[in-house]
């Protein structure tokens, strides 16, 4: 709208921002990139809801030959593997903020922030490479050799080199920690000095501040875990190169292969369009992920306003 | 009372040691793909660089030329898509005061970031089918197919354009108010003055592209409805662009998956090339951005 | 109440921050239960004695001290020192108020004695933060709404709080950072009347940019320029016949701060 105005505006001004109105056509893209892919995973991912109905989502069947989907093991496979990763990578991530800011010197700081982005650059990929030939194998090793095997009759156990929802979960917990720790590291640092010197005036030791400061910023934390979930539980390749992939209704065995919803997508594109309703099917899915992250954004937009 | 301070002690300790813990996978991955690819590479040095996959099962690991072309093709044509849009975009929305669509840009594609890219392919797959169906109504042939180099250009565009974008608006908006007043008391067109300004901001906009470059190029999910994959050289002509192309990171994740322990091999050697790009341009960008000039 | 303050000796101190010296060799003898004024203009290191006597200076990694701080017999600054037991037996109150804003009132007070276990019985701590509330002046104000985030009170009452939670940790001393330079009028009368009530109870050290402060509630005063120490006495001696001309120029306010 503000575009029409201007450009009235201009016309009759008759100054030389024609060629700078232009430049709204990329504007114009950009609204137009997101409306459609909205529109376009409703209107697909629809079908396979007037197909199916409900028990697209609350039954555990996935065949293309029966041309039968129901995704509830994918959908519980990835709140499971998400939830999992995001509880590692909590930890991991309040300790590597509070490292950085309340123990490294200046410099390392830097180095640390560099790190941080560093590993976001690297391609997912390779991340699914090393977690398939190098973190699996380790992780099927320990799930496989008591203690942890005497919880095979309840969790269940590892496919082939150690692929299981428990590999994925801390495959995605490495990949998010960098992300998690900037956020947190960044409101941990904004805290403003004088708080410090009002909790050490108190006579309390570091780690009692800390603990203090943690609590003062915990909206943040919980934003930063937030947005950390929505990244897992889109994340794709990585999660479906060390998940297993197999069809497994108990989702909640972690030490067992399993499906992400992205993981699923990911594993069916070269055959998808053999079958009649696949397509539908896995727009239905992609709808779903869009969801949950619409739903996670609105979310973090509430608490981060509130607090 | 010393209670106090030992718990402290120990404390403190146990958040260096999730620091420790945290930050060692990455070493260790850049390590093992070093370590790995080099040798993979070295096994058939230069050919791993041009040459094809090889028959599965055999103890050649052949090399990974296709998928190096393939990336080159696909990254190249995204980026000359994404980065007019994102370029302009981001100077029309911070030019253009108080405008809504400015404001909507600067929201959207905030948000376009955090969509999966899963999602970025299959949209733009959907789009298609949907055109092939209008389309075909009408009479008409989509000239896109969707199993294409392009169709999956334009998903890697997508992909990128919100990294450039918002690299590039938060570069404009800080240009000092002063210099934006000198340059508008000049009495310069918005276009004009937005020239000088970027100018100004070169730095960011080489961050911002290294930064979309590398997103682009380390993106596997949204190919696999889009560019599909292809392991042999595309024959080269005017369809080109029409038919599926393959990449280095859709050749990772076939051959890492394959079971074959000499796709397997090539697999490390491709992560090898795909990571050395890939921290190239994360340096490249870094020290860019700590630099104005 | 008697005689229950601390005393509190500064020897020939120096502070460096990085190869900046700020403090410039100062000593300064501040006897129990009065308040002491450190006064000066604005960058003239009065809030870096300060931090200096509870190592609060602690914090700031580019900082060095010298010299020595003795309060009450305990070497601040001596090898068996211990920062945090300093900070206990001396309180700190800042020129920005500065509870935790999404703590409530009583949790703020409840705070350091809590930490640092000086109580015993949920009962104990009600009544200790009452008591420390009431001596801030706050307690009529705030009783009904314990639960109630600091950060929604004014900034009269915010300060006020600050003042109670230090007082809650019963220390022998209290450092006050120009503790009324971010308050209205109102607010500044309060606590002004409150910093003559508290030398009851033990030693109130000022410090304060404002003469006219300064002169309204101090025993003794110490100026404060460049990092020196340039006249220290009792307060109706410096106001009345000061003896540096540094002195008296700032007092009659014709010092550009």
């Amino acid at each position: 709208m503000g575009a029409l105005r201007l450009f009235e505006r201009s016309l009759f001004k008759k100054n030389r921002e024609y060629f700078f109105l232009l430049l709204a056509l990329a504007n114009i893209a950009i609204v137009f990139i997101v409306i459609t892919i909205n529109l376009v995973l409703a209107g697909q991912g629809v079908r396979i809801f007037i197909k199916e109905g409900l028990s697209f989502i609350t039954t555990s069947a996935w065949s293309g030959v029966k041309e039968s989907y129901g995704i509830l093991f994918a959908l519980g496979g990835t709140l499971v593997t998400g939830g999992i990763a995001i509880a590692i990578a909590a930890l991991l991530a309040i300790g590597s903020a509070v490292t950085i800011i309340e123990i490294l010197p200046s410099w390392a700081r830097a180095f640390a922030s560099t790190l941080t982005d560093l590993s976001a650059a690297i391609p997912t990929v390779i991340y699914g490479l090393w977690g398939l030939f190098v973190l699996s194998p380790v992780i099927g090793g320990l799930i496989s050799t008591p203690p942890l095997s005497l919880l095979t009759p309840y969790l269940g156990s590892p496919g082939s080199l150690g692929t299981s929802l428990l590999s994925a979960s801390i495959l995605l917990s490495i990949m998010i920690v960098p992300f998690s720790t900037a956020i947190i590291r960044e409101s941990l640092a904004r805290i403003p000095k004088y708080i410090d010197e009002a909790l050490y005036s108190l006579g309390l030791t570091k780690f009692e501040v800390v603990m203090i400061k943690l609590r003062y910023i915990r909206t943040s934390i919980l934003t930063a875990l937030m947005i950390s979930y929505g990244r897992a539980v889109g994340e794709t390749v990585a999660v479906a190169m060390v998940i297993g992939n197999v069809l497994n209704p108990d989702f909640w065995r972690i030490f067992s292969p399993g499906y992400t919803i992205a993981s699923l997508i990911a594993d069916q594109y070269q055959n998808a369009e053999a079958y009649t309703y696949m397509v539908p099917a896995i727009f239905g899915m992609a709808l779903i992920l869009f969801l949950i992250g619409l739903g996670i954004n609105i979310y973090v937009s509430i608490i981060s306003r509130r607090g | 009372m010393d209670t106090r301070r030992l718990r402290s002690s120990l404390g403190m300790l146990v958040f260096a040691l999730l620091f420790v813990i945290s930050i060692f996978p990455v070493f260790h991955l850049i390590a093992v793909v070093f370590i790995n690819g080099s040798s993979v590479i070295a096994s058939n040095f230069p050919g791993f660089f041009y040459e094809e996959r090889p028959l599965p099962g055999t103890e050649e690991v052949g090399g990974v030329g296709p998928y190096i072309l393939g990336t080159l093709i696909l990254v190249s044509l995204a980026t000359v898509i994404a980065t007019p849009i994102a370029i302009f975009a981001a100077i029309y929305a911070t030019q253009s005061l108080r405008s809504r669509l400015g404001f909507a840009t600067s929201t959207l594609t905030r948000a376009m970031i955090e969509f999966p890219t899963i999602i970025v392919g299959l949209s733009v797959y959907g789009f298609l089918r949907i055109l092939d169906e209008v389309l075909g109504m009408i009479g008409l042939q989509n000239p896109i197919p969707r199993f294409s180099a392009l169709s999956g250009a334009i998903a890697l565009a997508i992909v990128m354009i919100p990294f450039i974008y918002t690299q590039i608006e938060d570069g404009l908006r800080s240009v000092p108010n002063d210099l934006r007043e000198a340059i508008y008391s000049l009495g310069s067109s918005r276009i004009k003055a937005s020239i000088i300004m970027m100018r100004y901001i070169k730095a960011t906009v080489i961050t911002a592209l290294a930064i979309g470059i590398g997103k682009a190029l380390g993106e596997t999910a949204p190919l696999f409805f889009t560019a599909f994959g292809s392991d042999l050289y595309p024959p080269i002509d005017a369809g080109m662009l029409f038919r599926p192309i393959g990449s280095l990171t859709l050749g990772i994740y076939n051959m890492a998956l394959s079971g074959y322990d000499n796709w397997i091999r090539a697999s490390w050697g491709a992560a090898l090339i795909l990571l050395s790009i890939s921290i190239t341009l994360f340096i490249v960008s870094r020290i860019l951005s700590h630099r104005r000039w | 109440m008697g005689a229950s303050g601390a005393s509190i000796e500064i020897k020939d101190l120096r502070v460096w921050f990085g190869a900046r010296e700020v403090i410039k060799g100062v000593s300064l003898s501040i006897p129990r239960n009065v308040v002491f004024t450190i006064m000066g203009p604005s960058g003239s290191g009065k809030s870096t004695i300060l931090r200096a006597i509870n190592r609060l200076l602690d914090l700031y990694p580019e900082a060095r001290v010298e010299g020595r701080v003795i309060i009450d017999g305990v070497d601040v600054y001596g090898d068996t020192a211990d920062p945090m037991a300093v900070r206990r037996m001396v309180g700190m109150v800042f020129q920005i108020p500065n509870p935790i804003p999404s703590m409530s009132i009583y949790d703020n007070v409840a705070l350091g004695p809590r930490l640092n276990r000086l109580v015993k019985s949920k009962k104990e701590l009600d009544d200790l933060v009452r008591w420390a509330l009431e001596k801030a002046y706050l307690w009529d104000e705030v009783k009904d709404r314990l639960g109630l985030p600091a950060g929604k009170l004014s900034g009269g009452q915010q300060q006020r709080l600050c003042i109670a939670r230090a007082l809650a940790m019963k220390p022998k001393a209290i450092l006050m950072d120009e503790p009324t330079s971010n308050l209205d009028p109102v607010g500044t009368a309060r606590i002004e009347s409150l910093i003559t009530e508290l030398k009851e109870i033990l030693t109130v050290v000022l410090v304060t940019h404002n003469t006219f402060q300064a002169s309204r509630v101090s025993d003794y005063v110490a100026f404060i320029y460049d990092g020196r120490l340039i006249e220290v006495g009792p307060s109706s001696k410096i106001f009345t016949r000061p003896e540096n001309e540094l002195t008296e120029k700032y007092i009659t306010g014709r010092m550009v701060a």
